[in-house]
């Protein structure tokens, strides 16, 4: 009978040693040393991260505290003398991530910035050429150096720099977004209100909206270009999906959002509509439910576009299953004219919920919808951003010297099982930026979107 | 494979029932289980597992002495379910079951004891299963970015790939109570209740710290069962 007890004593005891981890990530940052810091970062990103299936399908990320550590540990206190050093060796870690929402800002003991980290903007300035030394530069100094970047010849003039719905509107369609002296101005003009602006808006279009505004709450400038052009074409620009945000809201900026929201669902079911171009280029993303809130009358019943997984404990591989994530229709069962062209016009800025809309359309145009995708290949920045305690994943924060470390809730790939994070979805057509005929007022992609509606495009 | 499985138990055990002292019974039985994992949701508060049901079926095979000791074998087939919740402001925005199922072979000591056409046994014992496939249903509550719209809630009922993070195999240990009634001739009903205990986890290790669940069910199985030889 004892050695009974003391064998099914060994067996709790041997099943309770691997049961789980439970000390929180902060309670590793118990002084302000580097190892420290480091230490709390790496549990912290062990337990949240959720793209460990691209970035640590081994024990790679094991490996990363074995290297790291040591070197952490050479360097001591976190200050002046070691932050060169210390935000360089943050850097090596964070670069070949994948998931394209991951950025964070690293401060030493002082509350000075001595590292901003963004994987989307490394893999842009990767993208053009910009050295490792250069990128880590601009990433360290961010008065100097990484403001810059939108002054130079590589990152200032391409499409991630440039290419945006403020540039588009004032560009291309010449509507006053900005002050002589080169500060933004808020705007709203409409068809109807214009009283004879000399825009080139105007000549496009027998009705449009445009709209510019700071947005207080959250820190962004909107812009928003909605019109309709004589032969029934409906072109619909933004740079952020943030119109859920204006739902609820009171100001006359919100009501003016929500009219616009309302005037593009109401063009879409006019008799003369003839097609549609979306405009996302340079559009990062917003709010998930500003998705039914846009598109919801872009078909009439639901179908797969897109599954979604998160993780289902702290361990890095432990997931649920892909969920199927459906369109939703208009809640009226109300639709455009099924046969009509639709073209999305996209760039390697386009992420978040542009790469979920790109998504939603390629699963259209497989169901025989005209649909088509101009531009460049999108962000591939798939994954959700919600705080921390909605799922078991995403942002966290190891305050003083990491604040805020954005990084996604969720895995997102296309419902077939491609995976586009890090990579970006490819355009159907491919036009590249030219930014000296751009800032001419010619826009290549903006005219092949036009001509592939109305059914003069060749290539 | 299965039937060469179940071909080898029975030609295995068959040639006890000529001994004078045994009888050897062959069975089909089904029920519910219900159960959950061991694990620790480690410092997560808002993370729960919980219990959850499923069901199995089993092909009993036994060989029973005079003395009222026995032997139990068999093939079943366990769906072996959790409940994983993960809640968000007072709502589960993660509400997940999940389900794997094993094709197991258990091996067990009986006593019994008969009172006319009733018996009733106790037993004790081990099992080895292989993951015979993963299911997970649930649903996801994506909070709405505003107070006054919907959440958006996605429920899924979906088969999950069996990845290189699975355990493929399980071992564990079993004890059962049972009653049986014998109808006529060889052939009997029988019910038993059974609670298992795995002592291997759900997952292959494949980081350091990594949490483990291991599997923790009660089972409940009831049919028929004929018995041939021995004293019945």
């Amino acid at each position: 009978m004892k050695k009974i007890l003391i064998g099914i004593m060994c067996i709790v005891i041997f099943v309770s040693c691997d049961l789980g981890q439970e000390t929180p990530p902060s309670d590793y940052l118990v002084d302000n040393t580097w190892s420290s810091l480091f230490d709390a970062y790496w549990h912290a990103m062990d337990d949240n991260y959720v793209f460990w299936s691209l970035d640590s399908p081994g024990r790679e990320w094991d490996a990363v505290h074995e290297a790291y550590m040591p070197l952490f540990e050479d360097l001591g206190t976190i200050g002046a003398e070691t932050a060169e050093l210390g935000a360089s060796y943050f850097y090596e870690i964070a670069e070949d991530l994948d998931d394209m929402h991951y950025s964070f800002d690293l401060y030493d003991e002082s509350g000075n910035l001595i590292l901003y980290f963004s994987s989307l903007l490394n893999r842009h300035l990767e993208e053009l050429g910009y050295t490792r030394e250069e990128i880590l530069d601009a990433f360290t100094d961010i008065d100097g150096a990484y403001n810059d970047l939108y002054f130079d010849e590589r990152y200032g003039v391409s499409e991630m720099g440039f290419e945006s719905t403020d540039s588009i509107m004032s560009l291309i369609f010449a509507l006053p977004i900005a002050e002589e002296d080169g500060l933004r101005r808020e705007l709203y003009l409409t068809s109807e209100t214009d009283d004879g602006v000399d825009s080139l808006v105007s000549r496009c279009f027998d009705r449009y909206v445009a709209y510019g505004h700071y947005n207080q709450e959250a820190g962004v400038w909107v812009y928003i270009l909605l019109g309709k052009s004589s032969d029934g074409v409906v072109y619909f620009a933004f740079n952020h999906f943030y119109f859920s945000y204006a739902l609820g809201g009171s100001s006359e900026w919100d009501s003016r959002m929500i009219g616009i929201l309302e005037t593009f669902n109401d063009w879409l079911l006019e008799d003369d509509t003839s097609g549609l171009i979306i405009d996302l280029r340079g559009n990062t993303g917003g709010y998930n439910i500003d998705i039914p809130l846009l598109w919801g009358r872009i078909a009439d019943e639901p179908f797969t576009y897109m599954l979604e997984r998160t993780k289902m404990g702290d361990s890095r591989l432990d997931y649920t299953s892909w969920v199927p994530i459906m369109f939703q229709p208009d809640e009226d069962g109300l639709c455009m004219d099924k046969t009509l062209p639709i073209a999305i016009l996209v760039n390697r800025a386009s992420a978040s919920n542009s790469d979920v809309t790109i998504m939603m359309m390629n699963a259209l145009q497989e169901m025989g919808r005209n649909v088509v995708i101009i531009g460049n290949t999108s962000a591939g920045a798939t994954g959700g951003i919600w705080e921390n305690d909605v799922y078991n994943a995403g942002e966290f924060e190891l305050p003083p010297f990491l604040p805020y470390v954005q990084t996604a809730v969720v895995q997102v790939c296309y419902k077939d099982g491609t995976m586009y994070e890090g990579v970006g979805i490819p355009a159907d057509i491919a036009i590249p930026f030219d930014f000296n005929a751009f800032i001419t007022g010619d826009d290549d992609r903006l005219e092949a979107a036009f001509s592939y509606v109305r059914g003069t495009f060749s290539y | 494979m299965r039937g060469k499985i179940l071909l080898f138990l029975i030609l295995s055990v068959m040639p006890l029932s000529s001994l004078p002292a045994a009888s050897v019974s062959i069975g089909l039985g089904a029920g519910p289980v219900i159960g959950g994992v061991a694990a620790s949701t480690g410092y997560r508060e808002d993370t729960r597992y919980t219990l959850s049901y499923a069901y199995n079926v089993s092909i009993p095979v036994g060989i029973y002495f005079d003395n009222g000791l026995g032997i139990e074998t068999g093939l079943r087939l366990t769906d072996r379910s959790y409940r994983y919740v993960h809640g968000y402001q007072g709502k589960d925005s993660l509400d997940i079951h999940e389900h794997n199922a094993y094709i197991e072979l258990p091996l067990m000591m009986t006593g019994s004891w008969r009172a006319g056409r009733f018996a009733f046994s106790l037993g004790a014992g081990a099992y080895i299963g292989m993951l015979a496939y993963k299911r997970e249903c649930g649903s996801f509550r994506t909070p709405s970015s505003r107070q006054d719209l919907e959440d958006i809630i996605v429920e899924y009922d979906s088969w999950k790939d069996i990845d290189s993070t699975d355990m493929r195999f399980e071992a564990g240990l079993s004890v059962k109570l049972s009653a049986a009634f014998r109808l006529a001739g060889g052939l009997g009903i029988f019910i038993e209740g059974r609670g298992d205990f795995a002592l291997t986890p759900t997952d292959r290790r494949y980081q350091d710290g990594q949490a483990m669940r291991y599997n923790m069910h009660g089972a409940i199985s009831a049919g028929l069962a004929y018995t041939f030889g021995g004293r019945q």
